[in-house]
This record gives C-alpha cells, structure tokens and sequence, in this order.
C-alpha cells in the first residue's frame, strides 16, 4: 500500500503490470506514477489477481515473483501472498521503482522470474510536510432498481473509501522522515461472491478491506559521506483476501514489519546493515475454516563492497546471513489449526560477487555468481553473464544468458491449511487440506535473451526475445477439486510437487514517439509456448498535455483470453470458467497541477475512469469484474 | 467522494485563477429551473420534478469555460400505494462549456461534464430497505445543448436541453433535462 490500495481500478492495474511486463528492466519515477496514474498503481492488485507475477510462470507460487526494499529482499510474505500490499512503505516515501521481467543476479537479491525493488528516498534537510489521498467508487449502485426490481441487493465492489497518507520530513539533530496513512476499499464485497461469504462468515461479509502503515525512518550523517540510517515500519491489513497458498477466501488480519538499520560507507565503498523484518496474521474464524495464527520472522546481517578500479572495473561483492523461522501461535479460540506443526526454521547465506569489465568503448562484460544456501540443506550456485553494448549512443545492446535457483517458501515446504466442505446439503463434512512438502527440491531458471534499444530525444523502440527454461518446477499440484455445496465454492485438496520441466519463449517490444504536447507509445508481449498465457498482451497509451488544460492519458489494454487449469476440473459446475475471455479495456485520466495556491506547492488534481465501456472482465476466475469506476487524487506538498 | 469531486472542479476553477489571475469579469452565476423527464423505473413510478439550482461559471479563454452546478428535485412516488420512497435528488455536476456566437445577442452552447447524483430516500420502504443509511451517490455523464439570449449587458436567458446518464445497475437511469437559465452575472 501502500503501495496498494486500492484500487480498484484494476483495469489499469492490470494494464500497468502487463505494461511493466513487457519492458525489461523498466524504471519508472514515482512521481511518473503518480501523474500518470495516480492510484491507479500496480498495489492493490490482488483483488482481481493472485502474485504479483511479471512472467506468467504460476500465479500460485510465491517465488514467481520477489519484492526487495532498499535493496534488501522483504520476504516475511504470508501464505504465498508475493504482493507489494504486504510491504510497509508509501509511494509519498519511494524515490524510485525498478521492475525487473527476466531472471536476474542482482546486488543482495536474486529474481529467478523477474522483480521488484522498492528504493526510499533520501530524507531533506528542510521541512516539508506531505499529503496524499484517493477516493473511488464503482459505478452500478442499484439506487432506485433496490425497490422496483426483485433480488437485488445492496453492493460496494471495489469501491475504495476516502483514504489518505501524510509524512512529515526534515532536520533537527538527525533528519528524519515519519509516515502515516489510511486505506480503506471494498474487495470481493461484490453481487458475485457476497453469496460464498455470506455462508462463509456472515458477519464479516460487508467488512471493508483496510490497511494502516505507520513508519519511521532517521539519518544521521556523519563526515566523509558515512551515513547511519533507520528504516522502521509497519503495516496492517485487514480484509478479505484469496491468498494463493490458501485459493479459497479467508478473512485475514496482518501485521508485517520492516527494520532496517544500516551503516553506509564505514570505508570506502562498503556498506553493512540489520534487517529484522516478520509477520503475525490471523485467519478469521469462520463456519467450516478453523482459525489460525502464525508469525513469521527473517533476521539477517548483510553488506555490500563496491571498488572501482582505475582500468574501470567494477567490482560488488554482496553477502547476506540471517535466520528465519516460521511459528504457530494459537489463536483465542479452541476451533483452530496449525499452519506449521512445529516451529520451522532455518539458516540461510550467500555471497555474491559481480564484475563489470569495460573491454572495448561502449562495450563491457557483466558476469555475476551467487553462490548460497537457503531452506534445503545445499549449497547452490546461480549465475548471469551478460554482455552490454553500446553503439553511437542511440542503440544498445543486451545479450544474457543466466541460470538461477529458486527455493521454495516455508508455506511451500511446511505449511498446512485446511477446511471443511460438504458437496450436497445432506452429505457430510468433508476435510480439505493444502499442504506443503518436506521433499521440495529447488527449481531452476535457465534464460537466454537478447535486448535491443534504439532511442533518441523523441523516439524509443526495444525489441526483448527471450528463451527460458525451468527444472524441478514447484507447483501447487492438485488431489482432488470439487465446487462445494455452497453456491461459488470451489475447494481443493492440494500439495507442492516439484513437476518437471517447462519451457517458454517469446519477446516483448515497446515503441513511443514524443511530440511536442503530445506522447503515443505501445508496448506488445507475445508468448509463443502453448501451456503459457495469455499469449498476446498489447498496450496502447497516449497523452495530451497543456498548460491550463492539465493532461489527459488514454490508455487501452488488449489481453488474449487465457485458461486457469485450477479451475478446469470434472466437478465444475460452470461457475467458474477455467478459462477467460479476451480483454478489451479502456481508461481515460485526466490530471491537473497547480504549482502554488497559498501555503500549498505542487497541487496535483485527478480524475480517473477506469474501464470506460464497463466491459465484463475478470482476471481471475474467481475474482470480481473489473466494473467501470470513476476515481478521484490529490496530494501536495507545504 | 462528494466533497473530492467538488473540490475537483473548485481547484480547476483556482488553477484558472492562478494562471490568468483572478478576474471577476470572466465570473458567470445565474439560477436554473430545469424539468426532470426520465423512462424507465425512474419514470414509471414517480412523478416528474422540478429542479431547482444555481449555476456558476468562469471563462477560461475564447469561448471556452467551466462550469458547475448544484441543483435539487424532490420525487414523489407516482402512486401512494406502491410504497415507494420519496426521493431528494441532489445533483453536483461540472463541465467544460463551448459558446458559438451567432449573432450579438444569440449564441449556440454546448457542455459536456460530469455529474454525481445523490438520492436520499425517505419513507417506510427506505427504512426498511437501506436500514442506517439512506443515502446513495452514483456518478454520471452528461451532454447539454441550448441557445443563451442575451437581454440586457450580463445578463443573459439560456434555453437548453440536457440528457444525463447516470451509472447505475441493471440499468442506467437516464433524465431528461429541457429548462433555463437567468444569469444575473
């Protein structure tokens, strides 16, 4: 949320992900984000999808994807929940956001199916105060239809409340930075799902989805640029969520937290912190799912080395230790389940080093090793060579080649979920159980690509055709799939399995043109392998931008239809289609500053309408429609 | 969500302020009357209002301006025996403006906008339908046309017909609009 949120504007959510997808090693300003697509920002899209996945590779796992903060992995993550929305940190305090498509070694963290690295920004020596909020509604109140029409009832889908953030920033004896903000949005409260949350707690059923962050963090300079710095905060959530280890709704109350204390340039080039970073979560008590109460808790010690050497090589020596262990911790009722048997922990290292040798001019050789020991008691070696080209400062060129190792999660390898269901109101109940596996091997990505880029002042184009491979791949394999006798129900028992090999290759290009008021720029990603998909995924955007007539951004996102195979099983009832249709979706934003107004700087005005055309699409088979919506921003700064 | 979008088309307004400078002769306000026609549920069951508002507007250049309206209806069920609530209808809207000069005194109009429509129902059936909260918003779009005559210096009579869409589910709720317009500034 905080980088979540919201929003409900999934349409563009998904836009946004599919757009950063397409792009390899995308950098995008925050304040981009913020005048382009206000909240409609790539958090809070779990309400319509599961992780946060940039590669198609499996939507249930939670190593698909790797979120890092400062450089430094965040990976107290609950039930396989890979979503920026568990991470405590607020766009008003991010400086920038990498998204990374393809396997990648890079300083302390590893992205075996691309990531994301969240970076804070430095804190100002004056004082400044800073405010953001959103507000949001679905369209499609029943209003008047509530009295004239049968069985209609009352919705807020994806309707997000007014919700708001502040930080305060600058000098007194250290600088310091502290954030707090409010977020509050209706989730699967929908026509759609009201039926199975109804029967699956009625009392919470018209709960609204909230998170609370509140953070601290403090620098103290010292001579010679050495820095100390504290980065502590936490977030709370509380809602209704589909985690993908659990893939049925649950109720779920979370508190993750993030500690980073960090010594900068002790000498030159080198670096040395403490993370502290953990999660408590709560699994509501509903009518056939016990309650459940786990925490989660990663502690490490990490440094990085950086020397240059006259002859221009880089060297970058990063290393990380630390300990991390997963525990129950009884819930206050005597209905509830143990989400590990016993408390789980482990210890984990690695070093990795990575050079950057300049051979000839534009022309420089990027190998990286990391070698490193995770859950499994191994000893792996992952590693990237990479060859960069620059050519006529227009046009670069990228040639990867890369095998990485992906661990499984704790949930993955010791967790265990389970519920009750009956298949007819008069048979039985029934135990569905997920669990983890004691035997998981690690899998591995191997990669080949290439990366082209022409760019000059007004146009840019790059071409990215990859070829990838994974061994061992983990996956949620499924025993036994039924629709339950409760209307929209589908319930699994399930366990991880490594299965096997899976190939994929295809390309992802982007092309944009600017003129003078005036930007158009597209982005395709094709996948031409058969068990992935969608297969074809096409961004179009626009913007107009004026002086007094703010900027206006029309954007229109294309998706091939797509299949869940999770929910192409014999019992399906036709609920839930296993597969889901094309997708046609437009927005339209228009966003207006104003550089002053009294004690107020850089006014930023939105407004925002996602899905112009209301088309009925989902994500996610069991997700809601992404409805037409009509959002409101403004932030600025005193 | 009310009080976002109308400091939204407040803070346009300011931003128009700021660039050009404040310039009260560029200010427009009138009151309106507009008839609520609609088909459908909406039409069925209850009677047509009256709509009475004020009207304020602000030159942005040429013959361009924004303008935003906040005006109100009373619906009285149609018949006493179905049950159905009254309805106070409260409409905020915002739009950009385009005036066509025909002539000296005649010029054509047409406004695009937003509209965000809030019902608050009362009466038995509302109390027992929406419980502790009565009171439902829904965003809309709207398209008006009319014809603005001036009288006399500022003061200017608009004819116009508007038709209002307003977002709701299963279906959308559709007005409308013919009225007028006495702008006194």
């Amino acid at each position: 949320m905080i980088l979540r949120i919201l929003i409900l504007s999934f349409a563009i959510f998904s836009s946004l992900l599919q757009a950063q997808r397409l792009t390899t090693g995308t950098y995008k300003r925050t304040s981009d984000l913020l005048r382009n697509y206000g909240v409609s920002y790539p958090f809070g899209l779990s309400k319509f999808i599961q992780n946060l996945n940039l590669n198609s590779y499996d939507d249930w796992r939670s190593a698909s994807s790797v979120i890092s903060l400062n450089g430094i992995q965040f990976n107290t993550i609950p039930l396989n929940y890979t979503s920026p929305d568990f991470v405590p940190i607020d766009l008003l305090q991010v400086d920038s956001i990498h998204f990374y498509s393809e396997p990648d070694i890079r300083g302390n963290n590893i992205y075996p199916s691309g990531g994301i690295e969240i970076f804070s920004k430095e804190i100002r020596d004056t004082f400044q105060i800073q405010f953001r909020s959103f507000t949001g509604s679905e369209t499609g109140d029943p209003l008047i239809y509530r009295f004239t029409r049968q069985n209609i009832s009352i919705v807020n889908k994806n309707k997000i409340v007014p919700s708001a953030v502040i930080s305060v920033e600058g000098k007194s004896l250290v600088n310091y930075r502290f954030t707090a903000g409010y977020f509050g949005y209706f989730a699967f409260n929908s026509s759609e799902n009201s039926e199975i949350l109804s029967s699956l707690a009625h009392h919470l059923t018209k709960k609204q989805n909230r998170q609370i962050l509140g953070s601290a963090e403090l620098t103290y300079k010292l001579a010679g640029q050495k820095e100390i710095s504290l980065y502590s905060s936490l977030i709370h959530f509380f809602g209704w969520e589909l985690p993908p280890f659990i893939t049925s709704f649950v109720h779920l109350r979370s508190y993750n937290f993030a500690n980073r204390l960090q010594f900068s340039n002790l000498f030159k080039g080198f670096l040395a912190g403490v993370k502290y970073d953990g999660n408590i979560s709560s699994l509501e008590p509903m009518e056939l799912t016990p309650a459940g109460k786990f925490l989660l808790n990663d502690v490490s010690l990490f440094t990085s080395y950086t020397y240059s050497a006259e002859n221009g090589i880089l060297l970058e020596i990063h290393s990380e230790a630390g300990n991390y262990s997963g525990i129950n911790s009884d819930p206050d009722t005597e209905f509830k389940q143990n989400i590990f048997d016993r408390q789980r922990s482990y210890l984990y290292y690695h070093i990795a080093p990575r050079l950057n040798i300049p051979l000839l001019e534009g022309f420089r050789f990027i190998p990286s090793v990391r070698l490193e020991k995770n859950i499994l008691p191994v000893h792996v070696l992952s590693a990237s060579l990479k060859l960069w080209f620059d050519l006529f400062q227009k046009h670069h060129l990228a040639l990867t080649a890369s095998s990485t190792a992906s661990f499984p999660g704790i949930h993955e390898k010791f967790g265990r979920f389970s519920t009750f269901r009956k298949k007819h109101e008069n048979s039985v109940l029934d135990t569905f159980t997920i669990a983890g596996n004691e035997n998981l091997l690690h899998e591995r990505v191997n990669n080949l690509s290439a990366y082209y880029k022409y760019a000059n002042p007004v146009f840019q184009v790059s071409f990215n055709p990859f070829l990838r491979n994974v061994n061992n791949n983990i996956k949620m394999y499924d025993l036994n799939v039924i629709s339950s006798y409760y209307p929209g129900d589908v319930i699994r028992n399930s366990e991880f399995r490594n299965e096997g090999d899976k190939s994929s290759w295809g390309i992802n290009s982007s092309i944009s043109y600017a003129f003078p008021f005036f930007t158009l720029s597209s982005a395709y990603a094709g996948i031409f392998t058969k068990h992935i998909n969608p297969k074809n995924v096409l961004i179009i955007a626009s913007k107009v931008s004026g002086n007094i007539w703010g900027s206006f951004l029309i954007e229109y996102l294309y998706s091939s239809a797509r299949t869940y195979k999770e929910f192409d099983f014999e019992d399906n009832p036709g609920i839930f289609s296993s597969g889901i249709p094309e997708i046609n979706l437009f927005s339209i934003t228009y966003s207006n500053t104003l550089p002053r107004l009294y004690s107020l700087n850089t006014i930023l005005l939105g407004i925002k309408v996602d899905n112009v055309f209301n088309r009925k699409v989902k994500f996610h088979p069991m997700g809601n429609n992404a409805d037409r919506a009509i959002e409101f921003y403004l932030s600025f700064q005193i | 969500m009310r009080i976002l979008s109308l400091l939204f088309c407040l803070s346009i307004v300011s931003q128009s302020f700021y660039s050009q400078g404040i310039d009260f002769n560029r200010i427009s306000a009138g009151i309106n009357l507009n008839y609520l026609i609609s088909e459908g549920d909406m039409g069925q069951y209850w009677k047509k209002p009256l709509t009475v508002g004020l009207k304020a507007g602000y030159l942005l250049r040429n013959s361009f301006s924004l303008e935003g309206e906040l005006s109100y209806a009373k619906f009285k069920p149609e018949n006493e025996a179905t049950n159905y609530p009254l309805i106070n209808l409260i409409l905020m809207s915002g739009g950009l403006k385009y005036n066509l000069n025909l002539s000296r005194h005649f010029q054509l109009t047409l406004k695009p906008g937003i509209e965000n429509t809030m019902f608050i129902f009362s009466g038995p059936s509302a109390d027992l339908i929406y419980e502790q909260n009565k009171n439902e918003s829904e965003f809309g779009f709207f398209l008006s046309s009319g014809i603005q005559i001036v009288i006399w210096k500022d003061i200017k009579l608009e004819l116009n017909l508007k038709v209002l869409n307003i977002l709701s589910s299963p279906e959308s709720i559709i007005f409308y609009a013919p009225g007028l317009t006495l702008f006194i500034l």
